[in-house]
């Protein structure tokens, strides 16, 4: 009797285990369920008890979507692209079907496989072509197309009109007075402080905000961050134009003193800063606008959005995004019903009459919810040979719910300004060390900023560049 | 029957490790999967490349290479023992007071003893939060309040690179310095209460007390709690990436951050396991040394 106890303990034991082990390991990703429908899940789904609204506009969407594809299963996946479990999931192979991700991690995801090769698909449904030229170098490795840009960005001046007009910088008809160059952006930031006592500008300096926010600056000055010599690598910022760029900020906080006293600032807390009046200007893309609103209680009257201003060598913005990436163990099938959904939820080159009916439902329900800034343009993914554009436009004029006056000089000037992608190689890691020179220089009265971007320089060529090559 | 009288005993004891080896076998397993494997197989890891989390081909050393080439690494190593030098001045004295006072106070013993423990009830997220409210840089925060109280100017605390490693020190002793006091106090509470009595009556003074009874009773849990407090913090990472993300300039970065960063913010995990592993090389030295203490103060009870 003991003997078969402890016979049958062992076993449960051994039997849990392997059933520990084995779960680790389990794949559970088919292709198709089964009844034989075609599975794709989809990341980035709104949450039920967070966003309710957003939530409910989904549900609504895939029951439709499924009603006229009843051959494909459409699943929730709450999941958005976050660094830090991005990996874990892609290695587990647990990504959803379709997820989506940021210009910024574009090359790595190429590089490392995690996304499904889509050329042949996009060829056969026509989008291939009717994108804007600028992006392909972003989004295809070797020819082949892997990520379909979703949105884009381009950086503007984002202003707090309350802060303008307690300042007196706005004219007869409360339009914002924009400071068109870096120069009017400092004075104008001093106005502000000197009025009233808010810092006029605030400059992101942490996790990477700080690197990210200076190279529109740097660029307009004239700077190159690197170049390819010879096949390698040469990090070249520490130059007299980058030096420039960055006294600008060292004046502005020893000097003038219009930049807060905190000076660790991530790009949530610049958003934060603005929609609580504590500062007058940042740099900002309109997607960042919403938690103004949203989480900061803003009123649309008060927010501005304008263009970057133009520095002495050139009028240069930053251009950014965000691209759906189709998981790479998908099946055909599922490639070509995830761009079906894609195409579902409103995003294609042209628009049928169906599709305008859905789009004007959607920013019919986006209006009531109240909850999106509707009415600023950003650059398009599309070009002129996609029917989609015009339409759009006009419907988002139709539904706005910003003063266009506050927007004006955001939407109307796209191409009197280049676009400027992020640098080729270690951009993230250009970034982190860019913002060290940022700290460095705000919290440092004496600080030489030549002095500090020759070490900068060097050490982002011997820490990270020199492997590269 | 001799011979087999011989058998018994020895049989049966390999039936009782069997069955004590199904009763441990499921922590053994905890402990494979949770601590021995990632360790073991994070550390041969470290000497391949690796691209995102998949593992390439092997480079030999040149990930330490790259690690100690970083021209922040020093400066990160010095950073480390910053910490663990302001911890040794700041942190480790302050909970020995606590205990004492703690053991000296006659009147409320119990909301002494609780107000003592409540910041070490509370998660470190929030504690370090709250210090960085505290140690806000502008007239706004909580110390530059009590400053301008004084007619002093505000200072900028935790952006001062010189002293940023201190002043997280100093939130961290605030966090943490209760839960130490705690085991103190109870090595103080095991004295024998004749033992003072017996000083008080010599006329013995509140130094001369600590002294001779206090201090020798407490000196071999001191000496254990010492040596810990250098591993603990020597491993420090989320409370400079909480307060000051590393800087200015770098000032606060420790190793275990750096090796955060390394990890998840460039996605190198390579070199964010090699950090690991020459953290790990530094703190052996000091764990056989606290293995080597331990032991001593085991002898002498």
């Amino acid at each position: 009797m003991k003997k078969i106890k402890r016979a049958l303990l062992l076993l449960t034991v051994f039997s849990m285990l392997a059933a520990v082990i084995s779960g680790c390991g389990a794949d559970t990703k088919d292709a198709a369920d089964a009844d034989g429908k075609i599975t794709v899940s989809v990341g980035l789904w709104p949450d039920k008890d967070t966003e309710p609204k957003s939530y409910e506009r989904m549900e609504n969407l895939r029951t439709s979507f499924m009603e006229e594809n009843p051959d494909i299963n459409i699943v929730p996946d709450t999941w958005k692209f976050d660094i830090q479990t991005f990996m874990p999931k892609a290695e587990a192979g647990t990504l959803p079907t379709i997820y989506r991700a940021f210009f910024t991690e574009a090359s790595k995801i190429m590089e490392f496989g995690y996304a499904a090769d889509i050329t042949d698909a996009i060829k056969e449904n026509g989008y291939y072509g009717k994108m804007n030229d600028y992006l392909y170098s972003n989004i295809s490795k070797n020819d082949r197309v892997y990520l379909l840009p979703y949105e884009m960005y381009s950086l503007g001046l984002l202003i707090n009109m309350n802060l303008f007009r307690e300042a007196g910088l706005v004219n007869e008809n409360d339009e914002p007075i924009i400071p068109k160059t870096f120069e009017e952006l400092r004075e104008t930031a001093k106005t502000i402080h000197e009025k009233t006592g808010k810092a006029g500008f605030v400059f992101p300096t942490a996790e990477n905000g700080g690197g990210w926010n200076f190279m529109p600056l740097a660029w307009s000055y004239g700077t190159t961050f690197m170049e390819q010599k010879d096949g390698n690598w040469v990090s070249t910022f520490n130059s007299e134009s980058c030096t420039d760029a960055l006294k600008l900020l060292r004046d502005m906080k020893w000097e003038d003193d219009s930049l807060p006293a905190n000076t660790k600032v991530n790009n949530e807390e610049v958003i934060k800063l603005i929609g609580t009046d504590q500062a007058a200007m940042a740099f900002a893309h309109p997607g960042q606008l919403n938690s103004l609103v949203n989480s900061y209680g803003m009123d649309r009257n008060d927010i501005a959005l304008a263009q970057m201003p133009s520095g002495p060598e050139k009028h240069v913005t930053l251009m950014g995004g965000s691209f759906y990436v189709i998981e790479p163990n998908a099946t055909k099938e599922q490639i070509n019903a995830a761009l079906k959904w894609i195409e579902f939820t409103g995003f294609s080159p042209d628009i049928d009459d169906e599709g305008k009916e859905r789009y004007r439902q959607t920013m019919e329900t986006k209006r009531e919810q109240d909850a999106d800034i509707i009415g600023i343009f950003d650059i398009t993914v599309w070009n002129e040979k996609a029917t989609s554009q015009s339409f759009k436009r006009e419907l988002t004029n139709e539904f706005r719910n910003i003063p266009e006056k506050n927007v004006k000089s955001y939407n109307d000037n796209k191409e009197n300004i280049e676009y400027q992608v992020e640098e080729p190689v270690c951009a993230q890691d250009l970034y982190s060390v860019l913002d060290r020179c940022i700290q460095e220089v705000l919290t440092n009265k004496n600080a030489d900023c030549a002095t500090i971007l020759e070490t900068a320089n060097s050490d982002f060529q011997n820490n990270f560049l020199d492997y590269e090559n | 029957m001799p011979a087999k009288a011989g058998k018994k005993p020895k049989f049966n004891l390999i039936r009782k490790n069997c069955s004590a080896w199904a009763l441990i076998l499921p922590a053994v397993v905890c402990v494979y999967f949770v601590v021995l494997r990632p360790q073991i197989t994070g550390t041969i890891w470290s000497f391949f490349n690796m691209r995102g989390y998949k593992v390439g081909e092997f480079v030999g050393l040149d990930n330490y290479r790259r690690v100690i080439a970083d021209t922040m690494f020093a400066k990160t190593v010095g950073n480390t023992f910053r910490y663990v030098f302001w911890s040794i001045i700041i942190g480790f004295p302050i909970p020995v007071i606590l205990a004492v006072v703690l053991n000296e106070v006659v009147h409320f013993r119990n909301g002494f003893r609780f107000w003592v423990y409540f910041p070490s009830a509370l998660p470190s997220v929030a504690v370090m939060t709250l210090w960085f409210l505290m140690y806000y840089p502008d007239r706004g925060g909580l110390l530059n309040l009590a400053l301008s109280k004084f007619g002093l100017d505000p200072y900028v605390w935790l952006q001062d690179p010189k002293h940023t490693v201190m002043f997280i020190v100093i939130s961290m002793t605030w966090n943490s310095c209760g839960a130490t006091a705690i085991y103190y106090f109870a090595a103080l509470q095991g004295v024998n209460r004749e033992l003072y009595e017996a000083a008080l009556m010599d006329g013995a003074g509140f130094m001369r007390r600590f002294r001779s009874v206090t201090f020798p009773h407490m000196s071999g849990v001191m000496l254990l709690f010492l040596i810990r407090q250098i591993i603990g913090v020597f491993s420090i990472m989320e409370q400079p990436l909480q307060m000051t993300d590393g800087g200015p300039n770098g000032a606060s970065t420790s190793l275990g951050l750096l090796a955060y960063k390394y990890g998840f913010v460039s996605v190198r995990p390579q070199l964010a396991l090699a950090v690991g592993v020459i953290m790990f090389l530094i703190l052996i030295v000091f764990t056989c040394f606290y293995f080597y203490l331990n032991k001593k103060v085991e002898d002498n009870q």
